[in-house]
């Protein structure tokens, strides 16, 4: 009695694609250059683009791992020189996206180099691993107020007793943690770290914290270890006061863990040094990405996963990956997890070299079409554009005196369509259907 | 009049209706005799005209059951929709028929006891209506 | 292009209440764009009074059409048989649609179905603007390509009114004013000069339709 939501023809357009094993990886952090390792392994062939000249990015800050010994440093270098000297993987650097034209199957990039040289590449899938820039936290400007990257780096070149900075010797440590945002992992998985190594190197280590979350792999041990080795924890409401003190900074806080308001103690540490963390922010650059590969952008400048629960690592566009840091404050760790995930996504898509639409797709009918652009513009996955490949087109004269022409219209790429069907409901000259 | 069973249309979104139905029939819960159900890869597939026309062809109420606003796999198919139904149920108040007879519902998959809910209901509000004004 | 809105049922219920057998004939080109008189809104329309006709008991039969344009000669002349069997017409097209069809079909009343509204410009989905009222002496080198008698309310020619205020007009405050876009563009693109000259009064007398129906002949077309 209605009329069917599938039309009646099955589509011409069901045909497998072939699909080259080529991919673009935009990003040289450890996301980038493990999706590349991983997928150069299976036969990829890969191009790293990274905007510096450095390989790396945001792990170059970071010394110690917080659930196994290594050094962070060596293990990067090891697989920095696994990546550059993979035969399928090319490395670009001071190189960035230009220009992305296409849909999946037929992508092409122009990647800008800094010399002013261009680089065309036809990739079939893409990996956005981007990750994120770190901010110093807006605590008062005392040069006894560091960072956690600073920290790192000052347990790294004291490995024993004493621990010395710019000639002072320093005993007392606080660490202040105020975010319970995103960033709160982050920072309470390093505070933690550090303070253990602190406290193995004889001095005393303090943790303040608003919130204090265990949850990733490993983090229960390593504040277990943390507390063994006598950190102290302290929680807090009211922001800690921070002053000046002879030779000191006294931090001053009302410890929240006392269930009562009468049992709050309020304690003043003399500390040598107080490590506030940075915080993270989205690379202002994202949003010109997103624009340049037709990717939806979501919240606070990152890009929106195609669905937060159950495709975190997966664009609204087919073949197109987001994974890491640039899509979601996360650990290391858990970033290495989501470019492995990504890999196993573009593998699977990449097949054996076809990709054949499996739900339904949609299918314009050229001569119909007024290229209003309304379904280019609503399409949830940017599955659409206009091509010339039409016969008949309803601003010409009676087909007669077409005379072969070729018409712009609306075309769905077949491959890049997921079935939807809003472009066939919104089309207003009824020129698309959704065919099996 | 009182022997009157509402024949009901119900557009199911594949992400949220289908599965509520699913539900509700695996439970064996109570829901009208009378009903059509169709269903769509997204509400936002649904047409103004498919709407129209399922009222035309007889049914005495048409419903659409799509994803919470804010849940649409497809970024705003039900938002769409929810445009189109407004559209549609001024284009049916400007002939005179019922408002009552298109509706709109927004659930989630495992809404299998709202979805028998509701549609009881509607049957229940289309019932003193009578059969539709083009049978 | 060429922005309409479809007349309310009510209009159109009245207009037909005359006939059994009509035709609603879309056109697939400018109200196909703006969803007033397209195939999908052709078929929307028709459901909706027929079902309003069923109601008062005097069915109507309707013979849905959409050409690809109706203001081309070929277009309409395709619909010479259908016409043939329908007591009226009505069009959904624009306003040269709906004439077209009345002059190749003089013994058929042909009924506009929407309120052809203005030249305009897409500026999001659903939102339309106009951008031109087709003056017929095209002056938008001198305004940086914003049009002031399009798009001001009192078309003024020489720059803004006593009532701009925050870059918006009196007459309707959520309007841009005209002169405030044409200042900005003008300025950005070095351009500014040019609206020291003065710009004379549009002659509508001549430029316009004030003689009537304007025509334009190409003989090197015609032969």
């Amino acid at each position: 009695m209605y009329q069917s939501v599938y039309g009646d023809k099955p589509s011409s357009s069901l045909q497998p694609i072939a699909l080259e094993p080529e991919a673009l990886v935009i990003g040289g952090g450890v996301v980038g250059l493990t999706a590349a390792r991983e997928l150069a392994r299976e036969g990829v062939r890969t191009v790293i683009v990274e905007r510096t000249q450095e390989l790396g990015g945001g792990i170059r800050e970071l010394r110690f791992f917080y659930d196994r010994n290594g050094d962070v440093r060596e293990w990067l270098a090891e697989l920095v020189s696994a990546v550059v000297g993979d035969g399928n993987i090319t490395v670009l650097k001071g190189a960035r996206l230009k220009r992305f034209e296409g849909r999946f199957g037929h992508f092409r990039a122009v990647i800008g180099m800094d010399g002013g040289e261009e680089r065309l590449l036809s990739p079939s899938v893409v990996v956005l691993a981007t990750g994120r820039l770190s901010r110093p936290s807006p605590a008062p400007d005392d040069d006894r107020v560091i960072g956690l990257a600073e920290m790192e780096r000052l347990l790294e070149e004291s490995p024993a007793l004493p621990l010395d900075r710019q000639g002072r010797q320093v005993e007392t440590i606080a660490f202040l943690l105020d975010r319970t945002d995103e960033d709160i992992k982050i920072h309470s998985v390093n505070a933690i770290k550090q303070a253990a190594l602190l406290q193995e190197r004889g001095c005393r280590a303090v943790v303040a914290a608003r919130d204090l979350k265990v949850s990733a792999a490993g983090m229960e041990i390593l504040y277990r270890r943390a507390r063994e080795k006598g950190v102290l924890f302290f929680k807090y409401d009211a922001p800690p006061v921070l002053s000046p003190a002879e030779n000191a900074i006294n931090v001053s806080l009302e410890d929240a863990t006392a269930l009562r308001q009468e049992d709050r103690e309020t304690f003043n540490l003399a500390c040598d040094l107080v490590v506030a963390p940075e915080s993270f922010a989205a690379d202002p650059a994202m949003e010109e990405l997103c624009r340049l590969l037709g990717i939806r952008p979501g919240v606070d400048g990152r890009p929106a996963e195609d669905n937060p629960q159950l495709q975190r690592i997966a664009s609204n566009r087919r073949g197109i990956f987001l994974a890491g840091a640039c899509r979601f404050p996360q650990l290391v760790s858990e970033s290495l997890t989501e470019a492995r995930a990504v890999v196993q996504e573009a593998l699977a898509l990449l097949g054996n070299g076809t990709y054949a639409p499996a739900n339904p797709v949609a299918e314009v009918d050229p001569g119909k079409c007024a290229v209003c652009y309304t379904c280019a513009r609503l399409c949830p996955h940017g599955a659409i554009g206009i091509e010339k490949y039409g016969e008949r087109n309803v601003y010409a004269g009676p087909a007669a005196e077409n005379g072969g022409a070729v018409w712009g219209a609306a075309r769905v790429e077949p491959a890049a369509c997921f079935g939807c069907g809003v472009c066939v409901a919104e089309c207003p000259a009824r020129a698309i259907t959704l065919c099996r | 009049m009182s022997n009157f069973e509402p024949r009901i249309v119900a557009f199911c979104c594949e992400q949220s209706g289908v599965p509520a139905a699913e539900m509700a029939k695996s439970l064996k819960l109570e829901m009208p005799s009378d009903l059509e159900f169709v269903p769509v890869p997204c509400s936002g597939r649904i047409e103004t005209l498919q709407l129209m026309k399922a009222l035309e062809s007889g049914a005495d109420g048409v419903v659409v059951f799509a994803c919470h606003e804010e849940n649409c796999r497809y970024l705003q198919g039900n938002r769409r929709l929810k445009g189109r139904v407004g559209y549609a149920k001024r284009l049916i108040a400007g002939i005179g028929w019922e408002k009552e007879r298109l509706d709109v519902f927004n659930l989630a998959t495992n809404d299998g006891v709202k979805f028998a809910e509701l549609l009881r209901e509607k049957a229940e509000q289309l019932r003193p209506l009578g059969p539709s004004p083009g049978k | 292009m060429i922005k309409a809105e479809q007349k309310s049922i009510e209009k159109l219920l009245e207009y037909l209440a005359p006939y059994g057998k009509i035709m609603l004939a879309g056109c697939g080109a400018c109200v196909t764009v703006c969803q007033a008189g397209g195939e999908k809104d052709v078929a929307l329309l028709a459901s909706a009074l027929r079902m309003a006709r069923q109601k008062t008991g005097q069915p109507l039969e309707i013979l849905e059409v959409t050409p690809a344009r109706q203001c081309e000669p070929e277009f309409a002349l395709e619909l010479a048989d259908p016409i043939g069997k329908v007591e009226a017409v009505l069009s959904v097209s624009c306003g040269v649609g709906v004439q077209t069809l009345a002059r190749h079909f003089p013994a058929t009343m042909i009924f506009p179905g929407v309120n052809t509204k203005f030249l305009g410009e897409t500026v999001a989905h659903g939102v339309w603007e106009e951008r031109c009222q087709a003056c017929g002496d095209c002056l938008l080198e001198k305004t940086a390509g914003i049009c002031p008698i399009a798009r001001c309310a009192k078309q003024l020619l020489n720059g803004p009114c006593g009532g701009s205020s925050q870059g918006k007009c009196e007459i309707k405050q959520e309007t841009d004013c005209a002169w405030q876009l044409i200042y900005d563009r003008s300025k950005s693109l070095g351009r500014l000069h040019r609206l020291t000259e003065m710009i004379p009064a549009k002659r509508w007398g001549v430029q316009s339709r004030d003689s009537g129906p304007r025509r334009i002949v190409r003989e090197d077309l015609k032969v």
